[in-house]
């Protein structure tokens, strides 16, 4: 591969999944400075090993690959800081309404959600991957993955679903 | 398919499209309404997950790799070239500072700075007390009497070959490094300002002790310098 392909190709991934890479390493680490962090780690490992990409359809997957491969590294170099969940800061982008309360919830909810339950989810939902695509990415067998994709979406609607009923009887 | 079933199957994937699950929607309401609230809320998560990314960020990734093949080629190049011309650089850089002493002190200054820019970054949190403050201002002969607001780190570091004290505090808009650096007149400098594309910097001098602030704002380094005035009580040694 020439220098100018390569250097190219390296552009295209970057402008079509750098946001993608960033809202799955924010997810990870709750934070958006390292998340920024991670993701240029990510992006320059993916830059030296970009040869070893040969399918461009499997472009996002191996980038999540690389980036929770640094994730974990950086919690070799650093033990786990237990987060409280007050001290997350909530970006608040829209105006009050309906959605936007269910939002803030889901937003807590998905914070309060063990990894191992919101990385399948992630994986599903800002990866677009398939069960499959998940338990071979996770290395888990894709029974695993369902049931906790069921169990993660089942939290979220009872947190909601019990978050809506008090409302009623609130304003009843 | 049981209705235990449906739902477990909705819950993993809202967007299972096989067939059995679409006949299950389309004959029975019950379960057609789950399956919109299943969708609905999958679109909320959605949305959640969706949190905004860093403007620029993608031209800093390009930048990084631009920067790193740079670095390669400079490995790779090997060169008496390069070194004749890095040390005609040197040279001029050097002929260009001497003429400006100022310079030379607020380039150090800010040297130092990015040399140690984790302290700057959040990445170093010491939680300095004021008494361990105090020890090592003794050697300066200084005290402070009242805490600034936190000090995320305090301690000698070598300023262009004099033991100075560096220290890093809290300000409004980010963190402030200050540097105590005894005997400044051998530095030829001048108390005034300075700035480059990041931070500001305030530098003056008590007696020959010179009180240098930086932050990224332009108001925190000088609110440093009052509190400093402030806080610091000298002492004759």
């Amino acid at each position: 591969m020439s220098d100018m392909n390569k250097q190219k190709r390296y552009e295209a991934l970057v402008h079509a999944l750098h946001k993608d890479l960033y809202r799955y390493a924010y997810w990870l680490t709750h934070d958006q400075s390292v998340a920024e962090d991670l993701v240029q780690e990510t992006f320059l490992r993916a830059w030296k090993a970009l040869d070893s990409l040969k399918d461009e359809k499997a472009a996002k997957s191996w980038l999540i690959t690389i980036l929770r491969r640094e994730n974990a590294r950086r919690f070799e170099r650093k033990q786990l800081e237990t987060v409280d969940i007050d001290d997350i800061p909530v970006a608040d982008t829209s105006s009050s309404c309906e959605v936007d309360m269910e939002q803030q919830l889901v937003r807590r909810q998905m914070q309060m959600l063990s990894p191992e339950y919101r990385e399948p989810l992630m994986l599903q939902i800002i990866g677009g991957f398939s069960g499959d695509e998940i338990a071979q990415q996770l290395s888990l067998n894709k029974n695993t993955v369902m049931t906790r994709l069921f169990r993660a979406r089942n939290q979220l609607k009872e947190a909601l679903d019990s978050v809506r009923n008090r409302q009623e009887q609130y304003n009843g | 398919m049981d209705d235990l079933e449906f739902r477990r199957r909705l819950y993993a994937d809202p967007a299972d499209d096989d067939i059995a699950i679409l006949e299950a929607i389309q004959s029975d309401a019950k379960r057609a309404k789950f399956a919109d609230e299943m969708k609905h809320m999958d679109a909320v998560i959605k949305s959640t997950l969706n949190v905004e990314v860093p403007e620029g960020l993608a031209e800093r990734l390009l930048l990084k790799q631009t920067m790193d093949v740079h670095q390669q080629h400079k490995r790779k190049a090997r060169s008496y070239i390069a070194l004749a011309a890095s040390v005609a650089f040197i040279a001029g850089i050097s002929l260009t500072l001497l003429r400006t002493p100022d310079a030379q002190l607020s380039q150090h200054v800010l040297a130092h700075v990015y040399h140690e820019i984790d302290t700057m970054e959040g990445r170093i949190d010491e939680q300095v007390e004021l008494r361990q403050v105090n020890a090592k201002l003794a050697s300066y002969g200084a005290q402070m009497n009242q805490s600034q607001e936190h000090i995320y780190y305090a301690n000698h570091c070598d300023f262009d070959g004099k033991r100075s004290l560096h220290m890093v505090i809290e300000g409004d808009d980010g963190r402030v490094t200050v540097f105590l650096v005894p005997n400044i007149q051998s530095f030829k400098h001048k108390d005034g300002a300075f700035a480059d594309g990041r931070f500001k910097g305030i530098i003056e001098t008590h007696g020959d002790v010179g009180i240098i602030t930086v932050a990224e704002s332009q108001q925190d380094a000088k609110k440093a310098q009052q509190q400093l005035q402030q806080n610091l009580k000298w002492q004759a040694i």
